[in-house]
């Protein structure tokens, strides 16, 4: 008993041509061959698609002369020089970024330095102004020579007391010009 | 993780290319040069087929080594050697083809000679078979047939055409090759042959040219 003869339809197809290419499973590749076996128009579909795959052998074969693999090294060639070269106008440019870029960070540098010792020498400065009423009658002070009395006269706020505080920035009168 | 990391190696130690163009990579400029004569005719061979002209394929021969050069120190083995090539040949044509799109100009079916074939499959085999022995004669008219027949296919077909046939690729290669899936591969070459089949089949029961084809759809993607 002949088997219904299946259409030769687009999945089929599919399925002959990856048999063909031996790109199916051993499952389906058994199926196919099953088709084949029984039915002679599947066979002939199958035959039609190898003539047809085999005269693409007949195709020239493609020839390439020494003077086409000489361009193409010349081209390469030309191609790695223009490289190299705009590598070397890059550098440069490139030099010139770092020695900006050096500039700027020893001038960052060179303005935290001053800014430092800047606040270092105010300090300083700062507390010789705070001390320069005392400074100024130190000999004064020192021919007392009662440290009792200096007490008092810091306690009568009469002499600055040490260490003089932030806000008393402006020189004191003196104190013993009101003795 | 571990089989990922091996398999560089597996294509090192099985592909003599690919240990070639780790040579490349290294700035080894003979090495390039035998890659180049080891691939230079079927890298032309497949452009061929996909260009209007034999000039315009060699163009895109000398771009596609080009690429290879400039793509040297990024080369990794990861697959086999004629597998990254002809990605490369695909991704050349691919552009040479949208520029071409953009440029509008005719496209027309590359001959041997470089000539472009417009005048119909008849025409065509009669003007070149004019003038000779029966035996060439015969040959000659079946090359151009077959020339002709590969025209009715789109590019991508084409391409996955050329890259079975010629360069017995599985379809596993030509889907990396081209960036798609392998059912869509088994896709474009079922229709393909089944398309060379429905163009040659009169020639091949009659010995009848096929029918003309004017080329208009061969640079249409699928």
């Amino acid at each position: 008993m002949s088997r219904p003869l299946p259409e030769i339809d687009e999945a089929l197809q599919l399925d002959l041509v990856a048999y063909l290419d031996g790109e199916l499973e051993p499952e389906q590749a058994r199926r196919v061959e099953q088709l084949l076996y029984n039915h002679p128009a599947v066979q002939e579909e199958v035959r039609k698609l190898e003539a047809s795959w085999d005269l693409l052998e007949e195709l020239p074969q493609t020839q390439v002369d020494e003077q086409f693999t000489q361009s193409t090294v010349e081209l390469v060639i030309a191609d790695l020089t223009q490289q190299l070269q705009s590598q070397q106008q890059a550098l440069p440019r490139q030099a010139r970024r770092w020695w900006l870029l050096l500039a700027l960070v020893l001038g960052v540098a060179a303005f935290a330095t001053v800014a430092v010792l800047d606040s270092v020498w105010l300090a300083r400065e700062r507390h010789l102004s705070q001390q320069l009423p005392l400074l100024q009658r130190l000999e004064q002070y020192e021919e007392v020579r009662d440290i009792q009395f200096l007490e008092q006269m810091i306690q009568q706020k009469l002499v600055p007391i040490l260490p003089p505080q932030p806000q008393d920035w402006q020189p004191r009168s003196d104190p013993l010009s009101k003795r | 993780m571990a089989s990922q990391q091996r398999q560089p190696d597996r294509y090192e130690l099985r592909d003599p290319d690919v240990r070639l163009m780790l040579q490349v990579r290294d700035d080894d400029a003979a090495a390039f040069e035998e890659l180049m004569l080891r691939y230079q005719h079927r890298v032309l061979r497949v452009l061929e087929h996909l260009s209007p002209s034999r000039s315009e394929a060699e163009d895109l021969t000398q771009e596609v080594f080009l690429r290879v050069f400039r793509a040297r120190k990024s080369y990794t083995p990861d697959s086999k050697f004629s597998t990254w090539l002809f990605t490369i040949v695909h991704r050349v044509a691919s552009n040479a083809r949208r520029n071409q799109a953009r440029r509008r100009e005719a496209p027309l079916p590359a001959t041997p000679s470089g000539e472009l074939a417009g005048g119909g499959m008849e025409q065509l085999v009669q003007a070149t078979t004019g003038s000779m022995p029966s035996r060439v004669m015969a040959k000659v008219e079946m090359r151009q047939i077959v020339r002709a027949a590969l025209t009715h296919l789109n590019p991508r077909q084409r391409m996955a055409v050329l890259l079975n046939k010629f360069e017995g690729m599985s379809y596993a290669d030509i889907a990396e090759t081209m960036g798609v899936s392998v059912s869509a591969v088994r896709s474009l070459l079922s229709r393909a042959r089944v398309t060379l089949k429905d163009v040659l089949e009169p020639y091949l029961d009659q010995g009848r040219p096929p029918r003309s084809h004017n080329g208009s759809g061969t640079w249409a993607s699928q």
